[in-house]
């Protein structure tokens, strides 16, 4: 028996254009990855900035929009931000729409005839244990006046360079990928001028014209950098309140007789048992009364008060510190 | 200047904090920090136990850290010197059959353990600018900063180590 078997023409050529498609080194990648991970890895999705208030919107200590000379070095004005301050004394600045607008930046200006000295920002991160022997890329959008401002990191032992700035007074973009040291005892994110014989660079002498303003700070796993992740206020606040409160000027849940003990929770729990700082503190009849903490935990704490009158209700300012 | 209550733990009178005794709380850091470093002077009476026993952790857990430290920065080579190869000789993993001893010996060859590193030149030579914008620059021979920084690393590293106590010496 004869069988007869026909099979439409293939047009060999048409099939091999279908190959060529308009497709970038990204988009291989993506079509390369063997799993959805490797996908989601390769885009970045998911929450990725492990610095908070990298925009820095936060700033319950007070308001830092002029410029306000710092005070001495690992000092907190805007949130989960300390300063560095070596030889060269400086000032801070949150600049409301500085990078661009909705973007905030902050500005740390030389005072003073300084020569060499380190001033600057840095954070310390609290997970860095997730960081240990893996991959990290730290970037930010950096203006300098003069050479010598740098992204530094810091893991308990050495301080690495990330890049550095130009000096030519306009915006850059700086990133860097490195590999944590598995013995990482800490990890911190430096932004500073380092203009001294500690590092390999030729020091530059800084003048009291010199700033430097850097917005949109963020480290992420992984060797790319990818666009700054923008976070709402409210989300921000909150990622903040893990180390600091501020509870401002109002009455207590309480009521004075002759002493009180008045419970009081936080609006986010600490990090750690916080330190409690009442100023301001007043009964409603505008007498004095002192106002201690008992027993401040993760969540909350007892308010003692004594006062010489009895009052219907007490007030204060209250600071909760349990930042890094 | 502190002093330690009953219900609000350490009252820093001069910031007018209240601190935990939270060792995770950085103020509570602080205050064994004063205690190590100014002893009774930051306390408003007697330090208490548990607080100097604290103080006296830490002190200890920093020294070995830094003794370490110093002792693994001056086990560095010295780059105004260099640093010599060493070679040494180690079994191949191969074993051959020995008919005088009639027993199995590895087989040796020579690998080099510590690589030469040629030490830096002792001085390097700078050009320096005047602020008269006509003037010539001029050059300067200087210590090579390489040298510079090592020897004031090492410097410091021996000071450490000779002032460690002995009993973080031994501890380590």
């Amino acid at each position: 028996m004869t069988v007869n078997i026909s099979k439409p023409a293939v047009n060999v050529r048409e099939k091999l254009a279908e190959l060529d498609k308009p497709t970038g080194i990204a988009g291989e990648a993506m079509l390369r990855a063997e799993t959805p991970q490797e996908q989601f890895n390769l885009i970045g999705a998911g929450r990725r900035n492990l610095i908070i208030n990298g925009d820095f919107q936060v700033s319950q200590r007070g308001d830092y929009t002029s410029a306000t000379a710092i005070s001495s070095g690992g000092t907190l004005y805007l949130d989960r931000w300390k300063t560095e301050e070596i030889t060269l004394s400086g000032t801070i600045q949150q600049v409301v729409d500085g990078y661009v607008t909705g973007s905030n930046s902050v500005k740390l200006a030389v005072t003073g005839s300084s020569s060499v000295g380190r001033l600057g920002i840095y954070q310390v991160i609290e997970d860095y244990k997730k960081l240990a022997g893996r991959e990290v890329t730290v970037s930010c959008k950096l203006k300098a006046t003069a050479p010598n401002c740098y992204l530094w990191v810091y893991d308990g032992s050495s301080y690495i360079k990330i890049a550095e700035h130009s000096g030519n007074s306009s915006w850059e973009s700086l990133s860097g990928t490195i590999n944590v040291s598995s013995s990482a005892s800490q990890f911190r994110v430096y932004v500073k001028y380092s203009s001294s014989a500690g590092n390999s660079d030729t020091p530059n002498a800084l003048t009291s014209s010199d700033y430097f303003e850097v917005a949109e700070v963020q480290l992420e796993l992984g060797k790319v950098a990818t666009p700054f992740e923008h976070r709402s206020y409210g989300e921000e606040l909150a990622l903040c309140q893990r180390y600091y409160e501020e509870v401002p000027l109002g009455r207590i849940t309480g009521y004075h007789i002759a002493a009180v003990r008045a419970g009081f929770q936080w609006k986010v729990n600490k990090r750690a048992a916080p330190t409690v700082t009442f100023s301001s503190s007043v009964l409603s009849t505008g007498a004095s009364v002192t106002l201690s903490p008992s027993g401040p935990t993760t969540y909350g704490m007892s308010i003692n008060a004594t006062a010489s009158v009895a009052s219907s209700g007490i007030q204060s300012q209250i600071s909760i510190d349990a930042e890094l | 200047m502190f002093n330690k209550t009953e219900e609000s733990g350490i009252y820093c009178s001069t910031h007018n904090h209240y601190i935990p005794l939270d060792p995770a709380n950085r103020h509570y850091q602080e205050v064994l920090d004063a205690i190590i470093a100014d002893g009774t002077d930051c306390f408003d009476g007697d330090i208490p136990e548990d607080l100097q026993a604290a103080a006296d952790e830490k002190q200890f857990n920093q020294q070995l850290a830094d003794y370490r430290a110093a002792t693994a920065r001056l086990a560095q080579y010295i780059v105004a010197d260099g640093r010599a190869e060493v070679r040494e000789m180690q079994p191949t993993g191969e074993q051959v059959f020995n008919e005088e001893t009639m027993e199995m010996e590895d087989v040796m060859h020579e690998v080099v353990t510590v690589t030469a590193i040629e030490p830096v030149e002792p001085t390097v030579t700078r050009m320096v600018y005047s602020d008269d914008m006509d003037a010539e620059p001029t050059e300067e021979t200087i210590e090579n900063p390489l040298i510079t920084t090592d020897n004031a690393e090492r410097a410091a590293a021996t000071k450490i180590v000779k002032n460690t106590p002995k009993a973080v010496k031994d501890a380590e």
